[in-house]
């Protein structure tokens, strides 16, 4: 007798804590980073070249797990001026083409194990639009917690031919043909 | 043999030739946030057009701060449609807060959900 009523009482406080987090998640169904970090990285023997932009902007619904990514290519800085200058106005036409985003949903989405997940991996299915072209990627990504901050990165390659992207040819030895690209954000969740 | 050596180290100063101080540049635009935020929000094809790549002087309301060292950006209140994102390579030597007016200048990068300027300066007292 005793028994069972305590497992009814134990049931009933799962569900209610299922239910708050159900309602937590509604809350802040939207997360919103504007100041997440994407770099890309090209390693050739002759030289290193590492572009970094810190404004790139992820928004991420917590409902369903769709992601979107965009970030300004002028938002780009490399060591070397001159490299900038030439990203943007040679490589990838920065005036033409000011924007790459990412639009894409996180692979068998399920809310609560994303939310209680720590040091967790999921894979983002989406299509990467830059320089004009669209690619559809799976791309891998990390989640930790932190506190109230919910922080995703991302390590991937990118094969800069598959974007139109032209290096003439006396660049060829200096940029790498696939390119490693690094990804941080952090959602501050407000709890 | 001369003409070659002029054009290596030519060729070797442009390449490893300082990023100018946007502090010292004159400014292709002083606007205010809320015209262009609302240029970009109205039609971002020709505000890019007009904007992008341009040194931009704004003078506004702080609305929020974020980031910190080598990654520091202030807000500022664009009105209805938007922000202004004032990046920073190193940051600023004053503290700024939510409701400080400052004037910056900056190169406009585009448009995401707010209007985005890089390498961005304070100007003090001009």
């Amino acid at each position: 007798m005793c028994d069972s009523v305590q497992s009814v009482m134990k049931n009933l406080l799962t569900c209610l804590i299922l239910l708050t987090m159900i309602c937590a998640v509604d809350a802040q169904s939207r997360l919103i980073d504007r100041s997440g970090t994407i770099s890309f990285f090209s390693s050739t023997p002759v030289e290193d070249i590492e572009g970094i932009n810190k404004q790139a902007l992820a928004a991420l619904d917590t409902k369903t797990g769709s992601v979107a990514v965009s970030m300004l290519m002028k938002g780009f800085h490399f060591k070397k001026t001159l490299m900038e200058e030439h990203f943007n106005e040679n490589y990838i036409e920065s005036d033409k083409y000011p924007k790459a985003t990412l639009k894409g949903k996180i692979e068998n989405y399920d809310a609560i194990a994303f939310l209680t997940g720590n040091n967790a991996s999921f894979t983002v299915i989406g299509d990467i639009t830059m320089h004009g072209i669209t690619k559809t990627v799976e791309v891998p990504i990390t989640l930790e917690k932190k506190g109230a901050n919910l922080i995703i990165t991302s390590e991937f390659r990118l094969t800069i031919a598959d974007f139109d992207i032209d290096i003439p040819k006396i660049m060829i030895n200096k940029i790498a043909r696939e390119v490693i690209i690094n990804v941080s954000f952090n959602f501050k969740t407000g709890e | 043999m001369l003409i070659i050596l002029t054009g290596g180290v030519i060729g070797y100063q442009q390449y490893n030739k300082e990023r100018k101080s946007v502090a010292e540049i004159e400014p292709d635009f002083v606007v205010s946030p809320e015209d262009i935020v609302t240029a970009f929000s109205d039609d971002e094809e020709n505000a890019n057009k007009k904007y992008l790549g341009k040194i931009i002087e704004v003078s506004g309301e702080v609305s929020d701060v974020l980031g910190d060292e080598g990654s520091y950006s202030l807000l500022l209140n664009g009105g209805d449609f938007g922000m202004v994102q004032c990046a920073f390579m190193t940051k600023p030597v004053s503290e700024y807060q939510i409701g400080d007016m400052v004037r910056i200048r900056g190169k406009c990068s585009g448009f995401l959900l707010d209007v985005i300027l890089n390498e961005c300066v304070i100007l003090y007292n001009q």
